[in-house]
């Protein structure tokens, strides 16, 4: 297990060290935050009276609140399992007495750690200073806060999977920037998944985007019935063990063409 | 006409290094399709539920961002990849050889490229252009044609201006990246602010959209103009080609003393 | 073409108030169609002189002019009249035949075609270009790559020719090709070479006339002969270590010297 966390704390120093870099990136996620904070606000103000799936409020809170998610569940697991595979690093990783996917899991859990605190913490205090308005459903946050650990367990895993890729693609880019549209719309992190024309909503449901943000968002922000929380949790457990699956076949699959090619 | 023959096998050059990769330049290409395809639809979503934003119509908005991303694929198929590089030319040392050719180093970097990733951009960008237009009857007469042409020639050199800036930093070996990345990321880059009215956002915001980082002129004040709506002061609509003057003498001005910095102290 | 080099110096700003004098009023000239040798130990100024006289780096006083052209004024004229060939710095691009960036040389420096037709065969026999020319850089050896590079540099018949670090990292039998190759170009053009190496025998092959540098000042300008007669020895390596350790003891003694005064 030490040995574990100390990938973990590579992974904290790694995304500290570059002070720069934290700046810029806190930075961004301000500049993105004020720019949904005045379309959606905008939105609102120029269509009252128009029949919206969501409240101005429910929306600019699932707004804020995917934002502050984002600091800690966004990773670059996929450019870095890339990068390690196309190098050949990796092949330096599996004579280590260690699992390569345990140590990739507590690298970025070290990364999220640095987030968590560098990014989310202080977006949320000056967010509570900003909008006065509650942020959460109080009696629904346990189960959301559940919901926000599965949902970073399926972020995970889904970045394992396209990150292994580069096992059988010589250029990893164009995947990981398509990947990364089609997540960014679907997974709700732009646009409340509630507002999505009916055949968006019926394709999302079979994909598993929708559990890493609109799932946790929506249960942190806007009040449910326990059996629709219940059902939601369940959908996300579906897709972590659906994920965790086709992460093993990958893995090993992978592993096996590495073997053979030396490398 | 040396230039020309120079820039067709800079070109011939560049694709054939990317064949080199199978299929990787039309994956390349669809992916970029997508993603430039995926905002499009995001923007399609909102409108969905909405009929306008501050007074604009879905087609105006649309007319008026894609005018901005016509100039921004066009600049950035030139001079998007050339900046983006220059700090790593700069670190490496490998910016000497082009200071020992026969052709300056901008004018080098800016033909050995051929930046076709841009161009699902610029197609979508021409479509919803298209169809936005057609939906929105503007009584075009020459005058306001040629006006639109100025303008979106205005674009070009803002955006190719704020680019150079930005590579020029290089120069000095700051790390221009997260700048870059700051006013450009498809995701959360400043530019994005400009694909809405910019009325939306408070004062603060607009000075800076319109006299810091002047991206607000690339689209939203000359078309404000053309569609008749309500502006801070008439002069808006026809600020455009002067803000561009500006920036273009500012570019130049960063580049020259970045190189003699180079120069001077190598890197 | 003559290189002329006047009183050059250079002087590096590091962090605040700290200068280094890389370069310390050197003044040499290199005649028409002479192979001359720089060396001197790592960090000695070699480099920064090799970059003034390339018109990379300008210098903050003196001036270099080449056959009575300056950089300022004439910067085209020169660059179409000198080759520069970067041992650590390809020209050539990665992933396309050589035959191609050469074609593209050729149109760069308006090559005519019968020049080209000419070069190309004594490139293919002398360097046995024509044994790798259809292939893309990234496949060749090192030896191969420089051999290509030194093709380009040459292609269009420069009048000078600068050559930094040429051999370093090359196998024994393509050092002595390309040896030959420079050897030959000097002879049948004409053409004013200037070679920076760490590797003394390209300077026992090729020059008469050799330049040490050593903490930005020019401590022997003069041929090999003489050299060799005033240390009373064949052995260059063996002269070239005592030169370079008499350095190294004098400015240890400075530095002591120094100490001393302070204490």
């Amino acid at each position: 297990m030490r040995k574990y966390l100390d990938y973990s704390w590579i992974g904290i120093k790694e995304h500290t060290a570059y002070a720069g870099a934290v700046r810029a990136n806190f930075v961004s996620k301000i500049v993105y935050l004020y720019m949904q904070f005045a379309m959606w606000t905008a939105l609102f103000a120029s269509n009252a009276g128009k029949d919206v799936p969501m409240s101005r409020d429910g929306t600019l809170r699932y707004v804020i609140v995917a934002t502050i998610l984002s600091a800690f569940v966004e990773c670059d697991v996929i450019g870095r399992i890339n990068q390690q595979i196309r190098t050949g690093d990796i092949a330096n990783r599996l004579i280590r007495p260690m699992d390569f996917r345990a140590m990739v899991f507590f690298r970025q859990l070290g990364t999220s750690a640095a987030g968590l605190v560098l990014y989310a913490l202080p977006l949320t205090i000056l967010i509570a200073l900003l909008y006065r308005e509650p942020l959460v459903c109080s009696e629904q946050l346990p189960y959301g806060i559940l919901s926000v650990l599965l949902a970073y367990l399926i972020q995970f895993l889904y970045s394992l999977i396209i990150g292994l890729m580069a096992f059988w693609l010589i250029v990893t880019w164009p995947l990981n920037m398509l990947l990364a549209a089609i997540y960014k719309l679907l997974s709700g992190a732009w646009i409340p998944a509630a507002m999505f024309p009916d055949l968006l909503a019926k394709i999302n449901l079979f994909l598993p985007f929708r559990a890493i943000y609109a799932i946790p968002v929506s249960i942190i922000t806007t009040p449910m019935s326990q059996d629709s929380i219940r059902s939601e949790l369940g959908v996300q457990l579906l897709w972590a063990v659906i994920l965790f699956g086709i992460a093993e076949l990958t893995w090993h699959a992978g592993r096996k063409k590495l073997i053979v090619q030396g490398g | 006409m040396y230039l020309l023959k120079m820039y067709r096998h800079f070109v011939v050059i560049y694709m054939k290094g990317k064949l080199a990769y199978h299929c990787s330049l039309l994956f390349e290409l669809i992916a970029n399709t997508i993603q430039i395809g995926i905002y499009f639809a995001g923007f399609l979503v909102i409108f969905r539920n909405f009929d306008n934003i501050a007074g604009w119509s879905r087609d105006e908005v649309l007319f008026m961002f894609t005018t901005s991303w016509l100039a921004y694929s066009l600049s950035c198929f030139f001079f998007w990849s050339p900046m983006k590089d220059m700090g790593e030319l700069i670190r490496s040392g490998k910016f000497d050889l082009y200071l020992t050719r026969p052709i300056g180093p901008m004018l080098y970097m800016v033909l050995q490229q051929f930046q076709y990733t841009f161009i699902p951009r610029l197609v979508l960008s021409v479509y919803f252009w298209i169809r936005s237009m057609s939906k929105l009857s503007i009584a075009w007469n020459a005058q306001s044609l040629l006006w639109y042409a100025v303008n979106m020639l205005s674009a070009f050199v803002i955006f190719s201006s704020i680019t150079v800036f930005t590579g020029s930093i290089s120069f000095w070996t700051v790390k221009s990246e997260e700048i870059v990345s700051l006013l450009t990321n498809n995701n959360y880059g400043l530019k994005n602010y400009t694909d809405y009215p910019v009325t939306i956002y408070n004062k603060g915001v607009r000075f800076l959209l319109c006299f810091i980082v002047p991206y607000a002129f690339t689209g939203y004040y000359p078309v404000a103009g053309l569609l008749g709506k309500p502006l801070p002061h008439p002069c808006f609509a026809y600020l455009s080609p002067l803000i561009a003057f500006v920036s273009l003498v500012a570019a130049k001005f960063l580049w020259s003393s970045g190189l003699g910095h180079y120069n001077s102290a190598g890197a | 073409m003559s290189i002329n080099a006047d009183n050059l110096t250079k002087i590096y700003r590091l962090k605040k108030k700290q200068a280094k004098t890389a370069v310390d009023h050197v003044s040499f000239t290199i005649p028409d169609g002479e192979i001359t040798g720089f060396i001197g130990p790592n960090g000695a100024g070699k480099s920064t002189t090799i970059k003034m006289m390339t018109g990379i780096l300008i210098p903050d006083s003196g001036s270099v002019s080449i056959d009575g052209l300056s950089f300022k004024k004439n910067r085209k004229q020169i660059m179409m009249k000198t080759g520069v060939v970067f041992g650590q710095k390809s020209v050539l691009c990665w992933d396309i035949p050589v035959l191609d960036t050469l074609k593209l040389f050729r149109d760069m420096y308006r090559v005519p075609e019968a020049v080209y037709k000419e070069n190309m065969e004594l490139f293919s026999e002398i360097l046995g270009l024509d044994e790798f020319i259809g292939q893309p850089p990234r496949l060749l050896s090192l030896g191969q790559r420089m051999k290509a590079d030194l093709a380009a540099a040459l292609l269009y018949n420069p009048d000078i020719l600068f050559l930094d670090e040429p051999t370093i990292g090359i196998d024994v039998l393509s050092k002595e090709r390309i040896r030959n190759f420079i050897e030959r170009i000097n002879r049948e053009r004409h053409t004013t070479i200037i070679l920076t190496t760490h590797d003394v025998s390209d300077i026992e092959k090729l020059c008469k006339r050799m330049i040490i540098i050593d903490k930005g000042s020019i401590i022997y300008d003069g041929t090999l002969g003489e050299l060799k007669e005033n240390y009373g020895t064949t052995d260059l390596e063996e002269i070239i270590k005592q030169i370079y350790l008499a350095g190294e003891q004098e400015a240890a003694e400075s530095r002591a010297d120094q100490l001393c005064r302070g204490a």
